[in-house]
């Protein structure tokens, strides 16, 4: 097996690249050391690198089994090729994704490659003849030489009107290797900023590329720093956070095992802005895969020096600890995460004092996002007005986006601030699955907010997304189309928050528990519909607006004054949904099972009594061999009947 | 959980408090779950009362006190999975398998929790079973499926 794992070994690659690359002061290169960077690379390859994209995506679609598929034609046929691991993320319909690129060749992108389709893809293109069924598109760099003929990856609708700078379209090397990162440019921009910028530039340059924090309230990340400066405790913290408090979104993780170093050099470098000599990474429980991307990363990085004590002689040392959340949704927030890293229970503390004055063990801490981090080694790069070009006036770079529920393509993207929400629905996502209606987009997760079909002409920006009721959030989208009932979602979002809720104010504890019961009022039917129950209903719907901005103008941290979010804006642009389901018992999209009555259809029913022994309430009446009926007042609306008829004579009424 | 021993081989430097989660999932990886023994031994090593560790470790949801069970469902609760949803899954779990998430079934045999996104959206509404995934179509293919894990589970005793 291991004539398989293609790796330069021509000598030490460690010392090479620390002395060579990392050391060497100068920006460019010897051609002598781009000889051989480009072998480590793997671009100066003289067989075919075969990679299958891996990621907790692609994991559960199956890439696992498509590389094991691969490494088994390589023996089978006894073909010389390298195999890895890539990195590659974007749309989830594509996983499991593989990259192929033969000698001096573009990179080729095929999609759907499961373990059955391995054999004849690789006998195609082995033969430099290209499939052209699950073919993406072949990857444009000036690196290697063009196939005539195919079309690009960037001209495929999904890549088209995105802007990767994070994602960086195609990346095709293995993420947790970090001679290929720096092969690659990587960790230079580290060494430079160490050694020849001093921690104030550091803050100026942050600031003024215009960098807002990513996590959804969108401060800006130099000014962030320079408060943790301006304090003069001797410790400092920085804390990644990576616990993704968002369930519909999967970007932070994805972000961490697409490039791990990326985020590794972006801490350093925040660390050394900021003061910090202790890092630490927060992430989510139960995201094996990235955890253990991570701590394979971390561990690389100390063996090159690259963090630890006293990095490339700059008098700067820096320890990265990861830690796991042990499963709290509200340890996204600040305070609380921060006394879950203290080893109490992750509440929310009162604010002032913020963390950047005194935070973990009292000392002065700045909690950045992952996405927030990450392109900071790209500013440092590039430089603040290169990152300033693109985005808006108040909004600047890329945000990267988690499309997901009825959109048809679903996954990380990565588009320019200022592009509108709708085309980035309607062409990134390729619109809604099926061909049915758009009804609304979800933004910002749990506490996000509903934007109706006809808002959606907004630019992404944080100041537009305000002006219309909303917020950027944590980077999640959720496509929602006519088939879904907003109060059943609102219900689901509902039930999410006050399980989620730590218990501590009373407003968010109690206040998520009402809005819970009385939406479940809302699209269930009491057991016994009398006078008594309807005015129950009439008066907790009443008084749902009350509660709500209760909520939001007393609770303690985020999560209890954005829980309402959602409800409100249902109630502000689908009213007469809500209205519909309190006072004529009807869901429109027929998603309220506890709403529905069925009619046995009278020509089809054959009278087998099957319904009505299975109904649980005895609501079908009727005599064997005749057509059955439904009691209409009786009839809970579970469905059982529909679900058992043999002959389909139940409808939905 | 031999003070000296730990610190010793360098794994922990002990400093308080702030080492209790860390150590807690460490002992979670090790034994399964976390016995009140372990709470025990920890506050001695930590110096913190048994009824705060206790406090702590209950609030979140990653640490659990009895034994996992054979079989651990996991149930995608993401906003994306759940507006693909044309029934409930939690309703049908709950009726076949007479416990509902964070439960565990009183022989030990059958578990729920619901997970936050699993980052395979285009698969759902996607359960997991220990580590098969499964996307639920309808609510009589959720049926079947179960019923051949309880089929499964039973052959294996």
């Amino acid at each position: 097996m291991s004539r398989l794992a293609y790796k330069y070994n021509e000598g030490d690659n460690r010392s090479f690249l620390i002395e060579e690359v990392l050391a060497n002061r100068s920006d460019t290169v010897s051609s002598d050391v781009q000889t051989v960077l480009d072998k480590i690379s793997r671009i100066n390859s003289d067989i075919p690198v075969i990679s299958v994209s891996f990621n907790s995506g692609s994991i559960i679609s199956g890439a696992g089994k498509t590389y094991e598929a691969v490494m088994q034609y390589l023996l089978d046929y006894d073909v010389q090729a390298g195999i890895m691991k890539g990195g590659w993320s974007g749309a989830t319909n594509f996983d499991p994704v593989v990259t192929i690129r033969l000698p001096g060749k573009n990179n080729l992108f095929f999609r759907n490659i499961y373990p059955e389709k391995v054999e004849s893809l690789l006998n195609g293109v082995l033969h430099y003849e290209i499939p052209t069924d699950d073919f993406l598109g072949q990857e444009g760099t000036n690196k290697f030489r063009e196939w005539p003929g195919l079309s690009y990856l960037s001209d495929h609708p999904f890549m088209k009107f995105q802007k990767r700078w994070l994602l960086n379209e195609g990346e095709s090397y293995e993420p947790a290797d970090i001679e290929l990162y720096i092969a690659n440019g990587g960790y230079k921009t580290l060494v430079k900023t160490l050694g020849s910028y001093t921690i104030e530039e550091v803050c100026d340059i942050i600031e003024k590329s215009g960098l807002r924090g990513r996590s959804g309230s969108g401060f800006p990340t130099g000014r962030k720093w320079k408060y943790a400066l301006a304090s003069d405790s001797e410790i400092k913290y920085l804390v990644c956070n990576a616990r993704e408090s968002d369930p519909g979104a999967f970007t932070d993780k994805m972000l961490i095992e697409g490039q791990p170093h990326k985020l590794l050099e972006g801490i350093a470098i925040a660390s050394y802005a900021m003061g910090a000599s202790k890092a630490f990474i927060y992430i989510q429980n139960g995201a094996d895969y990235t955890i253990s991307v991570l701590k394979e990363s971390i561990k690389q990085a100390y063996d090159y020096g690259l963090l630890g004590y006293n990095i490339f002689d700059s008098g700067f040392g820096l320890d990265i600890e990861l830690r796991i959340d042990p499963g709290a949704f509200v340890c996204g927030e600040e305070t609380a995460l921060i006394g879950s890293l203290e080893g109490r229970r992750g509440m929310p503390q009162v604010k002032p004092p913020f963390p950047s004055s005194s935070g973990l063990n009292n000392c002065p801490t700045v909690i950045n996002n992952v996405e927030t981090l990450m392109n900071v080694p790209l500013i440092m790069k590039n430089g603040p007005e290169w990152f300033s070009a693109a985005g808006t006036p108040g909004s600047k770079g890329t945000k990267v986006f988690y499309l997901s529920g009825k959109s048809a393509l679903k996954g990380i993207i990565e588009v320019e601030m200022g592009t509108s929400l709708r085309s980035v629905i309607e062409y990134t996502g390729e619109g809604v699955a099926g061909g049915k209606g758009l009804k609304a987009l979800l933004i910002g997760g749990m506490s996000g907010y509903l934007l109706p079909e006809r808002k959606l002409d907004i630019a992404i920006d944080y100041e537009e997304l305000k002006k219309a009721g909303a917020g950027m959030g944590s980077g999640g989208l959720v496509v929602i189309d006519e088939n879904t009932c907003l109060i059943d979602l609102s219900r689901y979002q509902m039930e999410y928050m006050q399980n989620q809720s730590c218990g501590k104010c009373i407003p968010c504890r109690e206040g998520t528990s009402r809005m819970f019961e009385i939406l479940s009022g809302v699209v269930k039917k009491p057991p016994v519909e009398s006078s008594m129950t309807t005015l129950e209903r009439f008066k907790g719907v009443m008084q749902l607006e009350n509660i709500a901005s209760v909520m939001k103008e007393t609770s303690l941290c985020g999560l209890g004054q954005n829980a309402p979010n959602f409800f409100l804006s249902v109630l502000a642009d689908f009213r007469d949904e809500l209205e519909e389901h309190i006072f004529d018992r009807r869901c429109r999209a027929n998603r309220c099972h506890g709403l529905r009555t069925f009619v046995i259809d009278v020509d089809k029913c054959t009278g087998c009594t099957l319904c009505a022994d299975k109904c649980p309430v005895n609501a079908i009446y009727g005599t064997r061999l005749q057509p059955f009926f439904i009691v209409e007042e009786k009839c809970t609306g579970c469905g059982i009947c529909y679900d058992v008829c043999k002959f389909d004579a139940v409808s939905v009424k | 959980m031999d003070k000296k021993a730990r610190n010793t081989s360098g794994k922990y430097k002990i400093s308080g408090r702030n080492d209790l989660i860390p150590l807690l999932q460490e002992i979670q990886a090790e034994k399964g779950f976390i016995s009140q023994e372990s709470i025990k031994e920890l506050g001695e090593l930590l110096g913190i009362s048994t009824t705060r560790i206790y406090g702590v470790a209950s609030f979140y949801d990653g640490f659990l006190f009895s034994p996992k069970a054979r079989v651990h469902i996991r149930i995608c609760n993401g906003s994306g999975c759940y507006v693909n949803r044309t029934f409930s899954i939690v309703d049908v779990m709950a009726e076949e398998l007479k416990i509902r998430p964070g439960d565990k079934s009183a022989d030990g045999r059958f578990s729920i929790e619901m997970v936050d996104c699993m980052g395979a959206c285009h698969l759902g509404p996607l359960i997991a079973v220990n580590d098969k995934y499964y996307t639920i179509g309808s609510e009589r293919e959720l049926r079947q499926i179960l019923g051949r894990i309880k089929k499964d589970e039973q052959a294996g005793i």
